[in-house]
């Protein structure tokens, strides 16, 4: 167990070196410099100075040796500054971090909570109206693209109703409320971008839970179980379950990326100040160490997601138990 | 009589149609006696076995006719919480390939354990563990903590269909039904496991029907015979008759192909 996961832990390190590297050339193909945004806007830049901000950033060497002059700093955690405003780029991005991973973590757990009992109850009733209902609902869900529904979402909730706030994560009076005012403030801010970024996943995750469980209830071991004369229910929770759910880790290991991926659209439609929307921020005025550092935490966090399922996994199935 | 199947008729939705797996059978079980039922696969023989134990609904089949009694009653039209007492306690099965009826995710001390719980509510855990114990040495099989304790795919396959003996048979049960227990064994292991069965039979005075398509196997365990052939009993008798004097042509067939 513990050599497998210092395989598994150096094998990473390609895999991270690789991410990084196609990152960068992405952002290097892509047109515009970082250097146009502070200066082509400006008529008091002239080009002598513009030379030397290029200089300054070391943007007029050849893109290998850019790409390893910043591995190179990366190896001793140097994610280089901000082009925007000159902070670390690692600073910036430890700031929106937390932001981000509240909204992905209550966003998996309402999936969750959603998704894994619609799905079980909808294969256990097979074809009964809530399992129609919920395909129904699961297949809206899944085609509706997350942009549009968050802003028919903020339209219907934040315009029309004004229940909730339709952007950032607090209030401006935040500071003045007491602490239940401050949760209550923070909860509603979440509302819409949680419940729009667990909305895809939901779908498609109740969709699997049901064709998980209906596998599994057609295994023979089921068959055993009800020989024994268990009723509907201990064959359904103490047979059928764990192994419908077992599958599960891994589908959560994997969706970590996706989430993150997600937010950029979600956090720019809901001005959601997490990670997503600084990257967002970050390509649209190529600021290289921004994007280049939240390239590398996306890939951490999703390796780590990846390995630790792995884990998670071979501890929940005694067949693939390491030892 | 312990049970009897009457006029049973079963069908099959397949993508190719509704098939009829079992049509119009009928037969009689004495109590104590060994009723083996010979067939080829689909000949509708292990679609009785789901029958009488409430599964043709899970197989995606479907009861058309029929009756299938016992202690009187019809378990076809019986509610599924009244059933279920029955099963696992008056009525047990042994299925035919031990590697796939056990949960794979469970140690099988617990699947056996559950067996004895589902039937005696708020049983002590001593007496649990002596009945678990007594019935793994009853099927003969040794260093009972290490079994008890392991995952079904860390067991071999004699030892699996063992477990399922185990498991069938801890209630004492009146009735004990095996579709084709020795499916996916080794020729050493099959032999054992047939032997144990008719041991066992004869020591808890159980009451037999057994599923094969081998009539060698048929001959030595049974009493009587029904010779299956497209989901219905060409034959019945006992097996001297059987085996001595066969009416019809299938069971000719088979005697001559397998001796």
């Amino acid at each position: 167990m513990f050599q497998y996961l210092i395989k598994r832990l150096l094998y990473s390190i390609p895999i991270l070196i690789g991410i990084t590297l196609i990152t960068f050339s992405i952002m290097y193909l892509t047109p515009g410099k970082p250097t146009d945004m502070i200066s082509d806007f400006n008529a008091k830049v002239t080009s002598e100075s513009k030379e030397r901000l290029i200089k300054l950033y070391g943007l007029d060497k050849p893109w290998y040796e850019q790409y390893w002059n910043w591995l190179k700093r990366v190896a001793a955690f140097d994610f280089g500054s901000s082009f925007k405003d000159g902070r670390p780029a690692s600073q910036k991005i430890i700031e929106r971090l937390p932001a981000t991973l509240l909204l992905n973590i209550l966003s998996i757990i309402l999936m969750l909570i959603i998704a894994v009992p619609a799905g079980v109850y909808s294969a256990v009733n097979k074809y009964s109206l809530f399992d129609r209902a919920a395909t129904v609902i699961a297949f809206i869900c899944f085609s509706a693209p997350v942009f549009w529904a968050a802003l028919m979402l903020m339209i219907v909730f934040g315009l029309w109703l004004g229940w909730l706030p339709v952007s950032g994560i607090v209030s401006f009076e935040f500071n003045e409320l007491s602490f239940l005012g401050k949760t209550w403030d923070l909860a509603k801010h979440l509302i819409l971008p949680v419940f729009v970024s667990a909305l895809g996943s939901f779908a498609a995750l109740s969709r699997y839970i049901r064709s998980g469980m209906l596998d599994v209830l057609k295994q023979d071991y089921i068959k055993t179980a009800y020989a024994k004369g268990l009723s509907r229910r201990q064959v359904i929770f103490n047979h059928a379950l764990k192994n419908a759910l077992l599958p599960l880790i891994t589908i959560i290991g994997l969706s970590i990326p996706g989430l993150i991926g997600g937010s950029f659209i979600i956090e720019t439609v809901f001005s959601y100040p997490g990670m997503g929307r600084l990257g967002y921020d970050a390509v649209m005025a190529r600021d290289y160490p921004v994007i280049m550092g939240i390239g590398v935490i996306s890939a951490f966090l999703t390796l780590f997601g990846n390995i630790t399922a792995d884990l998670l996994y071979s501890f929940a199935d005694p067949r693939i138990r390491r030892r | 009589m312990i049970l009897s199947a009457q006029n049973l008729s079963v069908a099959y939705k397949t993508d190719s149609g509704v098939v009829k797996a079992v049509n119009g059978v009928s037969f009689d079980v004495a109590k104590g006696e060994s009723f083996v039922i010979v067939g080829r696969s689909g000949s509708g023989k292990s679609t009785v076995v789901s029958a009488i134990m409430g599964l043709t609904d899970m197989d995606g089949g479907k009861v058309l006719s029929g009756k299938i009694m016992y202690g009187g009653k019809n378990l076809l039209s019986m509610p599924f919480d009244e059933r279920r007492i029955l099963y696992g306690k008056k009525i047990s099965v042994v299925f035919q390939d031990p590697q796939s009826y056990l949960n794979p995710v469970i140690k099988v001390g617990r699947q056996i354990e559950e067996a004895v719980v589902v039937h005696n509510r708020g049983i002590s855990k001593k007496d649990l563990s002596s009945i678990v114990n007594e019935t793994l040495k009853k099927v003969k099989l040794d260093d009972l903590q290490r079994i008890a304790n392991s995952y079904p795919h860390q067991l071999s396959g004699g030892q699996k269909q063992r477990i399922l003996i185990a498991m069938a048979i801890i209630n004492s049960p009146q009735l004990l039904i095996a579709d084709e227990p020795t499916t996916g064994l080794d020729a050493a292991a099959q032999k054992q496991i047939l032997d144990l069965i008719e041991e066992l039979k004869q020591k808890l005075g159980l009451t037999l029907i057994m599923i094969t398509h081998n009539m060698k196997v048929a001959k030595k365990y049974s009493d009587k015979i029904a010779v299956m052939h497209n989901g219905e009993i060409t034959e019945s008798a006992s097996v001297k008759e059987i085996f001595e004097n066969p009416k019809s042509e299938y069971t000719k067939m088979l005697i001559e192909a397998q001796s």
